[in-house]
């Protein structure tokens, strides 16, 4: 068993802040993704795993061990750098080789491993080659190469892909994806990218910089659909979806009916009633791009129609992104490729899914509790 | 760049290397015109013009081996070449083997004393050597007992050089990605190894460039090598050069093959080390 547990972990350089109270665990054989934006304390978390900083506070365990005072190389962990960090004056071979000869494995050993690891990476065409003669794709796979010949019980992965093209990334995307599957070793990667995140992991982890956080820094931890499904709050809502997700303010008229800029919307039937949707009580709503609507209302009970002057269309090719001016605030619309008629300037009329609101305390920034 | 365009700017180009190279010309002639005489012509009782062009062209009148064996024969000049290279290989040795690890720490280590002690190297810097000749005299002649040896002159040349070497190095250093040693970390390396195996590997242009300066600021002093200097099979190359060349005697002709002479070492380490210089 080689799951990770964070317990009350906290870290700051020079006194600055970065990481305050985090409880996390992660599963034995388990992806984990560590995704938030710059400053969220993600690659702090993940190189507090890896042993390269030390917590302020609080207690770090891999497996059954407390890890939190043991020096990396004793951690049983390997790990993938955003630069690659491949040493330029070694060949691919001897970069792959280098951790296993510092841990004095016999010759015939490490030339297996590394012919092993060469041979599920691509790479036995370029075993004599320097870092520098390598693609930015290859020079990553000799990364991984490195990290795979250890065997280790922990693979963690800090942006790996960053420094590579669109193509290149969803090629590596699928491939790290695969290789994770098949080896079956707890991982933690870490991303700013939340297609990297929706579609790697098995399971996410929403960090936000403490001061966005209120304080903290994990703000949702779960299956990616279940987090872009039922966000937690207010950040986690916007970082995951892309456009994000729209929001307006309503006020609660206590009849299960909110209104807003003189309309009128049903509350979803999921949400309980009581003092969170008192009369008077002001509620956050957010809805998807997604789940926006092209026309008028379809006879489909409870749609939200709202009308705009629509500012900026976006053809895509597969989908039309449209940006409206509406009375209850500026709405982005994920629409299909035929949204015929729509031209900026003139007006259009959208209709929002109200089975698919999203509800808010605008003061806590929390989702309103649910019936589920 | 068309020529006939352009002749004006090419013609003022040669003459300013021409002007430039002119005195290295002169000295390559004076050293084998085989002569002590700083003229390389002699002009008729008569001279014309163009005889006065003639005796200015740094050309000798026949050309001979004369100078070079002499200044082997007469002086023992292979003997203070000999001192330079070995004051010069010791200080460049010293001066690497200390800088290296100083500027590593510099770079990566968070220490007590770290900004002052840069911040000292550098003051250190910006004092010519003349103003410590006194107090370097008497910890090296007087404390140390190591006067008017070749071990006291590498001592402060290494000591000198030292801030300098440290300063270029730790730039350097400074360069080289943190996430390459820290992959090294995980690797299970061990600090001592990171130093020897990773960076030092990767420092190779700036150890050499760093290395040529020791060498070529050694080689070249003369000022604390005639101070502390007394005994002449002591002397370094330009401390013996100098002395051809003086109140009693003006062997022109030796002082002109000693230089060309003393030049070749570095240009030698110069083209050894190229293709490590940026």
């Amino acid at each position: 068993m080689t799951g990770i547990s964070f317990k009350s972990v906290s870290m700051a350089y020079d006194g600055v802040r970065v990481v305050e109270g985090l409880d996390l665990e992660v599963q034995d054989r388990e992806f984990m993704v560590f995704v938030g934006p710059s400053g969220c304390g993600k690659s702090t978390a993940l190189r507090l795993i890896a042993g390269l900083e030390r917590p302020t506070s609080g207690d770090i365990h891999i497996g059954a061990r407390n890890v939190t005072q043991v020096e990396p190389k004793d951690r049983d962990v390997a790990m993938v750098f955003q630069s690659y960090a491949l040493y330029p004056h070694m060949s691919v071979a001897e970069n792959i080789a280098f951790g296993l000869k510092v841990r004095k494995m016999p010759a015939d050993e490490i030339a297996a491993r590394v012919k092993e690891a060469a041979e599920l990476l691509g790479l036995q065409k370029y075993l004599d080659r320097t870092p520098r003669q390598l693609s930015g794709g290859q020079r990553q796979r000799v990364a991984l190469g490195r990290a795979l010949v250890r065997r280790p019980s922990v693979f963690l992965f800090d942006e790996p892909l960053s420094n590579l093209d669109a193509e290149l990334r969803g090629v590596m995307r699928a491939e790290i994806a695969k290789l994770q599957r098949r080896l079956a070793t707890t991982t933690v990667y870490v991303t700013h990218d939340q297609v990297e995140a929706m579609t790697m992991g098995d399971r996410i982890a929403v960090l936000a910089p403490l001061d966005r956080g209120k304080g903290r820094n994990l703000m949702q931890v779960g299956a990616p659909l279940a987090l872009y499904d039922r966000p937690a709050n207010v950040f986690v809502a916007k970082f995951l979806g892309a456009p994000r997700m729209n929001f307006f303010s309503a006020v609660s008229n206590g009849d299960r009916t909110l209104a807003c800029a003189g309309l009128s919307l049903d509350i979803p039937t999921t949400y309980v009633g009581g003092s969170a949707l008192a009369p008077g009580k002001s509620v956050l709503v957010g809805i998807r791009p997604e789940h926006c609507t092209l026309g008028a209302f379809d006879g489909r009970p409870g749609g939200f129609v709202v009308s705009g002057l629509v500012d900026i269309l976006e053809t895509l090719g597969h989908e039309t992104i449209a940006y409206l001016s509406t009375p209850i605030g500026p709405i982005v619309a994920k629409l299909p490729a035929g949204a015929t008629g729509l031209k900026v300037g003139e007006n259009a009329t959208l209709t929002l899914d109200d089975r698919r609101f999203h509800l808010f305390d605008p003061e806590t920034e929390a989702r309103l509790a649910e019936r589920l | 760049m068309n020529f006939s365009k352009h002749w004006p700017i090419h013609l003022g180009l040669i003459a300013f290397i021409g002007l430039a190279m002119y005195p290295i010309l002169w000295v390559v002639a004076l050293a084998f015109s085989g002569s002590q005489d700083l003229t390389l012509a002699n002009l008729p009782a008569d001279p014309t013009q163009g005889d006065h062009l003639a005796a200015a062209l740094p050309f000798p009148e026949r050309w001979s081996l004369a100078n070079f064996s002499g200044l082997m024969r007469d002086l023992p000049f292979l003997q203070w070449m000999g001192n330079s290279l070995i004051v010069s290989g010791l200080t460049t040795l010293a001066g690497i083997v200390i800088a290296c690890p100083a500027a590593y720490a510099f770079s990566r280590f968070r220490f007590p004393g770290q900004r002052a002690g840069l911040f000292l190297f550098l003051v250190s810097q910006m004092y010519p050597v003349v103003v410590m000749l006194a107090p370097l005299y008497v910890i090296v002649s007087e404390w140390l007992r190591l006067g008017d040896s070749l071990w006291g002159l590498m001592l402060v040349y290494a000591a000198t050089a030292a801030p300098f070497c440290v300063w270029m190095l730790k730039g350097y250093f400074d360069t080289i990605p943190i996430e390459i040693e820290e992959s090294a970390i995980m690797d299970g390396v061990s600090r001592p190894r990171i130093f020897w195996e990773i960076v030092l590997p990767l420092a190779r242009p700036a150890i050499a460039v760093t290395a040529l300066f020791s060498f070529m600021t050694a080689w070249n002093e003369f000022i604390l090598a005639a101070i502390f200097l007394e005994n002449q099979d002591k002397y370094t190359a330009p401390v013996g050069l100098r002395f051809l060349v003086s109140d009693y005697t003006a062997d022109w002709g030796y002082f002109a093959a000693g230089s060309i002479l003393v030049s070749l070492p570095v240009a030698a380490l110069f083209f050894a080390l190229q293709k490590n210089l940026v």
